[in-house]
């Protein structure tokens, strides 16, 4: 930990500021036009890093961003607007962005390699539309100019150095924000995001805001460093092997970015000097892509995980389980916190839920139990907003949740978790928990819910951690938001039997601690029977029976529904 | 993660530093600083040699000119080493070729190159560096408005209205249409070639569609658009395989009687072959006495050497030779220690250089643009080759 | 407009047999393959060199296909060695770098002049009313209906179509089964390639050939593949001649200029959208 902080952001920003000094006082011209053109490359990368990188969507349309950057500094230099280029450049990042959010509305409702064929269709009708329409300034022979500061091709470079790092630096305080986390969540799970208080749609369109605003940005700093740029900057193909290239190095890291722009750029230069066909370059970036895809790792990420390594993370222990300390007995509260009225889902003629009430006392937990397919899930999906078709009402502690979505339920203080696993593997535990919390949190809150539910050391990454450990996981995030009500969908799923007994207990403890309700919807009826005040069961969408677990699991229809009508009968 | 961006900016900086030597083009030669009599001349040329349109026999016909001279002791005995570079048609590429000639390999003017874009990216760069380019094909918009550059050609603005002229007045076509493919910003250029037609004739274009573009495959429908709205002549200005497709497309619909009228980028031996019957409507514009005519005395010279090198005979190839020739003929009325400044100094106060190569003299001088060759003949597939339609120039009147 | 519509049926034709083999490709191999067209652009390059070098049309024909069915199944091997377990994004990220590779390869192995294509369908076939209708239209027509009704009926009456079926939905179950599904695999991507391949030789020699246009003629026929969902065959036939002739209608229209081109991408978006509108969710649960 100690060499990390040595090398910690701020020493790594004065590094990189040395490293552009040295370069730009020792490299030839001509070598730093092409360092240039690698930098206009790694900014362009970095912003496709946020989509596909963190975010996981297959974006093909980065040159299109570019293009418009390009065309707005264009059409600044034509008009002769004050400011100058450095302030063209930023305002082409900026006009980007509403191309990015246009964009990023299609990929509220498509996904994957739908996504991916819409991005590049619109990349192709860019392509069109700039060819069409021409740079301003092209035909009337008027190159972009440069500002006397940064005139020569030696100060070019550090300007589009310092731009990069800027936006490296913009891009490494934005990824410990939420929405950083959120990118990388939404990833593995848009519902558990929502769930965990992020609106989804936000976090997208922020995630494609930014690719375009460093889009923009890039296609403005080549424009100032080439002074005419035509169609045949952006083409179509182009944006191919940017993603190509991005998933090789990886961009969604600064060192990925800048490797990424290296290659594109010195690759083929290479080549070129040597007198081979600069094609190759791009069948090697092909055959590097692929080669990336097989491992799984792009090579930023393949030497994250040779350093974390290095630094031997001492592994799992096994989870500790307390001796059960004396019974608590569960106690139901008094006043209403969660109240659900009428509540019904149906799925064509299909009744999934029909007419369910069910009140939540505050400081209780209480069981919601039912055999498979008796509507407990739905029941969850309905009052957590998953389903919008569901009628009826949500009161929350007075409040009616009623036609909110789901992000805006949770951050009301309403909390799920999911019976699959849906915690982001990408994420170290302390940075799911911050996530989310939903608030800011202290070290030492983390440390203390990682004691109370036995999570191990915070730094661990959730890929290293067991089904069981990220179930609980789970639950610590979402208690970490103090919700007023939590439902738990089968927690104690991947427990061994003794660390469900032990969660049981630790349930019964959740009231009191942060004064949360919780509905835990389980099988294991000993578990229910320990930590519940009460029960409600379900069967066929419909509640059959409530109240305190003894008497309710003994009821007749209750035995029927889990058994079936001849042992009940028998 | 902290660690990763260290390795991988050491990496990129060690990549840059292999580059750098891998290429042994550190060390930068300024312009004739130092050059000494026996150092060669350095001519550079950037050339479209391969992406979207190829034009690779223009510095092939410069360099053997170069070879040439060099072959007979060269200028004043320094020999001249020409630098021929690809720029893909890729403006980045572009860009980045031309610092490579002039920062790099100190290169003292530039000739006989074909690009699709290097007048436009770089004309400013030449005017600033104090580097002149005779361009041996200038194609895009560019090479005809620069201080720094003078092409021998036609170009393809000045050729379409060349083009337009012949139809309408020698001819006598009087229904015209122009359907433009629009790559880079060419389509003001166009336009501006359209408008100083009927600025000449005081005629309009039925239609005048600049809407197709390089993507554009399929040509079928604007040919029937053509038909329909009764056009007698169009046209086109795509390069060989656009005009091949163009054609055939036409000949598919089975339509007849419509003039195509095509730019020299289709004046080729495989475009005649391609057209096979469908060739009897086409006509081609020749920027230069035409090279198919074997018995022409104006191209004897070129035609020998360019068979001696091996470089196929192309209108492009006319170009190339017809600049390297100019930019010899320049260099060896230089007196004293030729560089850069010398070489644009001499292109400054150049005189009109005449030549049975081309209808209207060369020209380089002060001017801010340049666009000295004005006249055109035209020819047609004949028989599997083509044949010369225009024994005389046709040269475009001022207006 | 009439005229400008069934002109545009060559590339509709071309487009819906592209967006077929894409749909296969996504229904039974869990790809949509990118690389569909680039593969294609291999044996029609292959048979121009051989063409051109003097071998009989109808021979130099045989080896592009079996060239570029050659190259697909390599493609289609690699897939399956490499990314069997992997989602459909990923699998299609791979087809991305395909591309891309693809298009390199084809630069340094023919040059990168664009080519004349030689072929045989150049005249009209027939006119109806004052329009004419080219060979080339006809056969592409044809082309995109009968492999939309072999592949349908292949795939729901043959042995082979049911176990690709069941490859498709359930890989790991249908190689317990004792199904070969690597080798059906890689029979796949052979198919489609040849399939490619054939439509690229009859729309090529009369349209702009140079790799790249061709190569990227795959962005069309994904707009097809997408009308059709990339589950429905007739769905994707459909869009792809609609497609076309939606194109070569509007080249008539001379207000939209050069922005004709944009007109299908949007009317695609629209489709898309309102077709997965119900799609707030990325997992069922």
């Amino acid at each position: 930990m100690r060499r990390v902080e040595a090398t910690g952001p701020a020493a790594q920003l004065v590094g990189a500021l040395a490293v552009i000094a040295v370069l730009a006082a020792v490299v030839p011209q001509y070598w730093l036009f092409l360092g240039t053109s690698a930098l206009v490359a790694a900014i362009s990368l970095s912003g496709l890093g946020v989509v596909t990188g963190r975010a996981g969507m297959i974006s093909l349309c980065q040159m299109s961003f570019m293009a418009l950057g390009a065309w707005v500094v264009c059409e600044l230099n034509v008009l002769g607007a004050p400011g100058g280029l450095i302030v063209w450049v930023l305002v082409g990042g900026l006009a980007a962005v509403p191309l990015g959010v246009l964009l990023g509305l299609p990929a509220l409702r498509l996904r994957g390699v739908h996504l991916a064929v819409v991005t590049l269709g619109f990349a192709a009708a860019a392509d069109v539309i700039i060819a069409a329409a021409g740079f301003p300034g092209a035909t009337t022979f008027q190159p972009v100019l440069r500002p006397s500061l940064i005139a020569g091709d030696t100060a070019y470079f550090v300007f589009a150095a310092l731009v990069f790092v800027a936006g490296a630096v913009a891009m490494r305080l934005l990824g410990r924000t939420r929405y950083g986390t959120a990118w990388r969540a939404l990833r593995f799970s848009e519902r558990a995001t929502a769930a965990a208080g992020m609106s989804v749609p936000r976090a997208k369109l922020a995630a494609f805001a930014l690719s375009a605003f460093f889009g923009g940005l890039a296609g403005g700093v080549l424009s100032g460093q080439i002074g005419v740029v035509t169609a045949q900057n952006f083409d179509t193909i182009d944006s191919l092997i940017l993603l190509v290239v991005a998933v090789m190095a990886g961009s969604e890291y600064a060192g990925g970015a800048i490797a990424g722009g290296v290659l594109m750029v010195f690759v083929p230069e290479i080549f070129r000097g040597l007198g081979i066909p600069q094609d190759w370059g791009s069948l090697v970036f092909a055959v590097g892509a692929v080669q990336t895809l097989t491992t799984g790792l792009s090579m930023s990420e393949d030497l994250v995980r040779r350093f974390r390594r290095r630094r031997a993370v001492p592994a799992q222990a096994p989870r500790r389980t307390d001796e059960p300390g004396p019974a608590v007995t569960p106690v139901k509260g008094e006043r209403p916190v969660l109240v659900v009225e009428g509540l019904s889902v149906a799925y064509g003629r299909i009744t999934a839920l029909a007419e369910v009430d069910l009140v939540v006392p505050e400081r209780t937990v209480m069981g919601l139990i039912g055999p498979n397919g008796a509507g407990k899930s739905t029941f969850t999906d309905a009052v957590t907003g998953f389903i919008p078709g569901a009628t009826g009402s949500v009161t929350l502690d007075g409040r009616k949740l009623d036609g909110l979505p789901v992000h805006r339920r949770a951050a009301a203080g309403l909390r799920r978790t999911f019976q699959q696993d849906r915690v982001p593997p990408g994420l170290t535990v302390a940075g799911f928990l911050r996530f989310s919390a939903h608030r800011r949190v202290s070290a030492a809150e983390l440390e203390e819910m990682a004691d109370f539910l036995n999570l191990g050391t915070l730094e661990r990454h959730v890929s290293e951690l067991d089904v069981g450990s990220r179930r609980l996981l789970e639950v610590a995030g979402a208690l970490l938001s103090r919700p007023k009500v939590i439902i738990l969908d089968e927690p104690a799923a991947g427990l061994a039997h003794a660390e469900s007994m032990e969660l049981a207990e630790r349930l019964t403890e959740v009231p009191g601690r942060f004064g949360t309700s919780v509905l835990l919807i389980e099988h294991d009826l000993e578990m229910v029977r320990r930590a519940c005040a009460e029960v409600v069961v379900l069967d066929f969408g419909q509640v059959i029976a409530a109240g305190p677990p003894a008497t309710t699991l003994a009821r007749p229809e209750v035995a029927r529904a889990y058994l079936g009508d001849e042992v009940a009968l028998a | 993660m902290r660690k990763i961006s260290k390795g991988l900016a050491a990496g990129a900086v060690a990549l840059l530093a292999v580059s750098v030597t891998a290429c042994g083009s550190g060390e930068t030669k300024g312009s004739g600083g130092g050059a000494t009599s026996a150092d060669p001349i350095v001519v550079g040329a950037i050339s479209s040699l391969s992406g979207p349109a190829a034009f690779p026999e223009a510095s092939q016909a410069a360099k053997a000119v170069f070879d040439r001279v060099n072959a007979a002791g060269g200028i004043n005995g320094r020999k001249i080493s020409y630098v021929s570079v690809d720029d893909k048609g890729d403006p980045s590429t572009a860009a980045q070729v031309s610092r490579d000639l002039i920062q790099n390999k100190g290169a003292v003017a530039l000739a006989g190159g074909a690009s699709l874009l290097d007048c436009q990216v770089n004309g400013a760069f030449y005017s600033q560096s104090g580097i002149s380019s005779i361009s041996g094909t200038g194609i895009d918009p560019g090479c005809f408005t620069s201080p720094a550059i003078s092409p021998v050609n036609t170009g393809p603005f000045l050729g379409t209205t060349v083009s337009l002229y012949h139809a309408s007045e020698v001819l006598k076509i009087d229904k015209l249409c122009g359907f433009f493919v629009i790559l880079g910003g060419t389509s003001e250029a166009y336009k501006g070639a359209v408008d100083q037609w009927s600025k000449i004739t005081g005629k309009q274009l039925l239609i005048n569609d600049r809407s197709l573009s390089g993507n554009t495959t399929d040509y079928t429908p604007y040919i029937l658009r053509a038909r329909d709205a009764g056009c007698k002549g169009v046209v086109f200005n795509g390069t060989e395989p656009m005009s091949v497709g163009w054609v055939k497309a036409a000949q598919a619909q089975g339509i007849t009687g419509i003039k195509w009228l095509v730019l020299t980028s289709t004046y080729t031996d495989a475009a005649v072959k391609a057209f096979g019957d469908a060739g009897k409507d086409v006509v081609a514009l020749s920027e230069f006495e035409p090279y198919s005519d074997a018995s022409s005395t104006a191209t004897k010279d070129w035609r020998e050497l360019m068979t001696q090198s091996k470089v196929p005979l192309t209108s492009f190839a006319q170009g190339g030779y017809q600049a390297a020739t100019n930019l010899v003929t320049v260099l060896k009325g230089i007196k004293g220690d030729i560089t850069r400044e010398s070489v644009t100094a001499a292109l400054k106060a150049l005189q009109p250089i005449e030549s049975g190569m081309v209808g209207t003299p060369y020209t380089f001088g002060p001017e801010q643009a340049h666009a000295s060759n004005r006249a055109a003949k035209f020819v047609q597939p004949d028989n599997g080759s083509w044949k010369v339609m225009t024994p005389d120039w046709i040269r475009l009147p001022n207006a | 407009m009439l005229e400008g519509a069934i002109a545009g049926l060559t590339a509709g034709g071309a487009y819906a047999v592209l967006g077929l083999c894409l749909t296969l490709m996504y229904r039974l191999g869990r790809v949509v393959n990118l690389a569909q067209a680039a593969i294609g652009v291999v044996g029609v390059y292959t048979m121009s060199v051989l063409a051109d070098g003097g071998m009989p049309y109808a021979l130099a024909v045989l080896v592009g296909l079996a060239g570029s069915a050659l190259v697909a199944a390599a493609l289609g091997y690699m897939m399956g060695r490499w990314f069997a377990e992997a989602g459909t994004d990923q699998r299609s990220a791979i087809a991305i770098a395909y591309l891309v590779g693809l298009l390199a390869a084809e630069y340094l192995a023919f040059g990168t002049d664009p080519r004349q294509i030689p072929g045989v369908l150049s005249g009209p076939l027939t006119t109806v009313g004052g329009v004419t209708i080219t060979q080339a239209a006809a056969v592409c027509v044809a082309a995109a209906v009968l492999i939309t009704a072999g592949v349908s009926v292949f795939l729901a009456r043959t042995a082979v179509g049911l176990r690709l079926r069941a490859l498709s939905q359930r890989p790991t179950t249908a190689e317990l089964m004792g199904i070969p599904s690597r080798r059906l695999g890689v029979g796949l991507w052979a198919v489609t390639g040849l399939l490619a391949t054939a439509v690229l030789l009859v729309v090529a020699p009369q349209q702009n050939s140079d790799q790249l246009s061709l190569g990227l003629m795959v962005i069309p026929a994904c707009a097809a593949a997408l009308v059709g969902g990339f589950r429905s065959l007739i769905g994707t036939a459909v869009g792809g001649l609609a497609l076309g002739a939606l194109q070569g209608a509007l080249a008539h229209v001379s207000q939209l200029q050069e922005f004709r081109d944009v007109v299908p991408f949007v009317a695609i978006l629209a489709i898309l959208l309102w077709s997965q509108r119900g799609e707030v969710w990325d997992a069922a649960r």
